[in-house]
């Protein structure tokens, strides 16, 4: 089920009512929020239910398993090392068979001139795979290295696990912050609730009517670009990176502002990238979750930031390499990870690697010059990032490129231009909310105050929203990272 | 609790409001390059219909297989009756195609029904060309929808007014496809030319229970009536016709066994390729001239004694 679909803003409301009014008592919260889940992700492929509730089951019992084993670190060592390996192998065969296959095709012809093209399967990726194994992934390192008592309950094991609002897309939750609050009573909070409809509708609103309308645009031009002009092209790769910043974000905004309806707090998972002043500051501001989750689970295990500079480049390519691979079975993201992991060992090595502590321009309306000049450069190396991204083939890539630098510098192209205005309208709200959670948290100052501003915004968002919404119901809407 | 869900059920009365008042604006929309096109004639063949209400006439109703495919001059000859060809989009759908011009039917009157192929909800109810041409031509149409085709309808308000807004700017034009190749009768009367570049439909199946229960009202409402209904096979490119034969055929079964049986043979109103103008349903003028001569040997038949 889709958060943009009618079905969802049937299907929220059902959920919000039932949960608040007839499944009273943590427990049964529980049980309906499984069910809940169920639902929503069955909507899409009963049989996706299967996969997911065999990835439940395997991390619940190696966690009753690695409790019960409690003092035989060898035996508790073999449980996780064997419940990382299911999940793995799963996430393998789903996700990365036919890329390996394929590629050990290409090994094996050129080496021995012999096919392996038969052993090529017809696989459907379900939906959100990469997200809720990495969330079971984190349940069983975590009851391993000891920072959480591993759950006797089922129930709210497979809630955790399953629960809707993050399912599909993130924020990829620890199991240190979700679990502890399915174990305990949650009670209705009404400015919380509030506060979560609010984040629900800019979610919406970066969604409907930026991201796919941005996508209109960007799915026309990319892969027919050989006509723009090299500016043109540049904007191009700029549109995509607000189609995907608005897509992605829009979905963690509806999911976080989902789950404070039914009293729960997810992570962050954004805090306005596009405002950054380095590549690394970038990162700790864009798909938090996953990049804190490899944070913890690979590069600190690798030995992190210890050791002399070339230990902790290596650690920067290997854990970006895994990202690459983790957005898509493909070498372009393989690419794009690497390309990342080389600017942040680049940053890393000529010490540049400042952890800020406040957002840019902090307590003024515009940044210096210094700041404006940080975050120019960061832009553009992410817009160069992007279009790595997007292709298709990295031989796609070299031809945007070569195009970029090769038509004529200077020629307009209308729709394209169109878009990157109204995207940066939005990119200016978010400028001047940048200190707060999300965009619709009012400053309580004239004309915010008055409630009736307020609800005009709520409306005129609303049917702002709901005219993207019918106007491109005919494209596919999906969220780019349902893919992943 | 309570006053939570107090603010959020006025905020959605009131976003639900607004929403209904943008709706009607995105609906009543019209779509200049539709103003221009030959999907005037849904209007101008209503005009037409409310000028001869009180005449008994011939009328056709289909999508665009008999706009681009009859010659109603030569059925006006045979038949020394007015002729309405109403037969303009099969986007419209086979419901509205009907309701439209229901009312203004009367007894004595012979429809010729001719729908193209297919099955599904967007054969019965229209595409978002039914709300195009309405909204443009005969928004007075709407009064005739039921609730099944609102809710069918509401999914293409958006694509419409998105059309609309890209059109805005459309000048009048010439050719097969302008309003000025309407001629009195409701026909395309343009000269056209076979192209090469057809590409046949993909026929899978054709049954379709509430299509047929839809075509069983037609047939018990005009006979009701007293008015004259043949139901004749659409004319389809001839390779595409034997491509599809089998399900055709079936199809013509399904058909008569439900009681509403085609009154020619489908194989009949298949023609050589050669006849067609740009799809398997547009015919050429050479091509329209030939389908008429076939379907007015069938109305002699059917109408013996009129």
């Amino acid at each position: 089920m889709l958060f943009n679909s009618l079905e969802f803003i049937i299907f929220l409301p059902i959920v919000f009512l039932l949960y608040w009014f007839v499944f009273r008592g943590r427990r049964w919260q529980n049980v309906l929020i499984v069910i809940a889940s169920y639902i929503f992700y069955g909507w899409w492929d009963w049989r996706f239910l299967l996969l997911i509730a065999f990835t439940s089951f395997c991390s619940f019992w190696s966690g009753l398993l690695l409790e019960k084993y409690e003092g035989r670190r060898r035996s508790q060592k073999l449980i996780s090392a064997a419940n990382i390996t299911i999940n793995l192998a799963i996430l393998g065969v789903f996700k990365y068979f036919n890329f390996f296959v394929e590629n050990l095709d290409v090994l094996f012809r050129s080496l021995f001139n012999y096919q392996l093209d038969w052993v090529t399967m017809k696989i459907i990726l379900p939906v959100g795979i990469s997200f809720y194994t990495f969330q079971a992934l984190s349940y069983t390192i975590d009851v391993y290295q000891k920072k959480l008592p591993a759950t006797h309950d089922i129930i709210e094991f497979f809630a955790y696990i399953s629960f809707f609002p993050q399912l599909v897309a993130g924020p990829i939750e620890r199991a240190t912050n979700l679990l502890p609050q399915f174990q305990r009573q949650r009670h209705f909070d009404y400015a919380k609730s509030i506060d979560g409809c609010r984040q629900m509708l800019w979610g919406f609103v970066k969604k409907l009517l930026i991201a796919d309308n941005c996508a209109g645009v960007v799915n026309e031009y990319w892969g027919n670009f050989q006509d723009l002009s090299g500016v043109s092209l540049f904007m191009l790769s700029i549109l995509f990176g607000f189609q995907i910043y608005c897509d992605f974000s829009g979905y963690s905004d509806i999911a976080i502002g989902c789950a404070r309806l039914f009293g729960f707090n997810l992570m962050r998972n954004f805090d306005f990238p596009f405002f950054s002043r380095s590549i690394p500051e970038f990162w700790r501001r864009w798909h938090i979750s996953l990049t804190t989750w490899f944070r913890d689970y690979i590069y600190f295990p690798l030995g992190g930031s210890r050791g002399n500079k070339w230990i902790v480049v290596r650690n920067t390519y290997i854990v970006w390499g895994v990202s690459g691979l983790w957005h898509g079975a493909s070498w372009h993201f393989v690419c794009w990870g690497l390309f990342h992991a080389t600017l942040l060992a680049i940053y890393n090595l000529l010490g540049i690697n400042t952890k800020y502590e406040h957002v840019v321009a902090y307590n003024r309306y515009l940044p210096n010059l210094k700041e404006t000049a940080q975050m120019a450069v960061t832009s553009i190396l992410i817009v160069f990032s992007w279009i790595i991204f997007r292709s298709e083939t990295m031989a796609q890539v070299g031809d945007y490129l070569y195009y970029m630098f090769t038509n004529p510098f200077f020629g307009d192209n209308k729709m394209i231009r169109k878009w990157v205005i109204w995207s940066s309208l939005m990119m200016i709200v978010e400028w001047i909310q940048r200190d707060k959670q999300h965009a619709l948290q009012f400053p309580s100052v004239r004309p915010f105050s008055y409630a009736f501003v307020r609800w005009a915004i709520y409306v005129a968002l609303i049917c702002a929203s709901y005219v993207a919404y019918v106007v491109n119901i005919e494209d596919d809407n999906t969220f780019i990272y349902f893919q992943f | 609790m309570k006053r939570f869900l107090i603010k959020v059920l006025l905020l959605v009365i009131i976003a639900f409001t607004i929403i209904l008042i943008i709706n009607v604006f995105m609906l009543l929309s019209k779509d200049r390059f539709s103003c221009y096109s030959h999907e005037r004639n849904v209007a101008l063949a209503y005009e037409r219909l409310v000028a001869l209400r009180d005449t008994n006439k011939i009328v056709i109703i289909a999508g665009s297989n008999a706009g681009f495919g009859i010659n109603s001059r030569l059925i006006k000859q045979a038949f020394h009756m007015p002729v309405v060809n109403t037969a303009t989009h099969g986007g419209i759908g086979v419901r509205m195609q009907f309701e439209m011009y229901n009312d203004l039917l009367r007894e004595g009157d012979v429809v010729i029904f001719c729908p193209e192929y297919g099955a599904g909800e967007a054969r019965l109810y229209g595409e978002s060309t039914l709300v195009r041409i309405l909204s443009t031509h005969l928004p007075q149409a709407y009064s005739k929808f039921s609730l099944a085709q609102w809710v069918h309808a509401l999914k293409y308000i958006g694509i419409h007014y998105r059309e609309a807004h890209k059109h805005r700017k459309s000048k009048e034009f010439d050719g097969p496809y302008s309003a000025k190749a309407i001629n009195e009768y409701g026909d395309i009367e343009w000269k056209r030319a076979h192209q090469d570049t057809i590409s046949c439909y993909n026929i899978s199946s054709l049954i379709d229970k509430e299509l047929v229960a839809y075509y069983k009202y037609v047939h018990a409402t005009t006979k009701k009536r007293g008015i004259r209904l043949l139901f004749l096979p659409p004319t389809l490119l001839g390779s595409n016709y034997h491509k599809d034969a089998a399900q055709i055929e079936e199809w013509a079964v399904y058909l008569k066994q439900n009681g509403i049986p085609l009154q020619a043979e489908p194989s009949k109103y298949a023609f050589h390729d050669s006849l067609y103008y740009d799809t398997p349903y547009h015919m050429t003028s050479v091509g329209a001239d030939l389908r008429t001569e076939v379907m007015i040997n069938d109305m002699a038949r059917l109408l013996k004694g009129l």
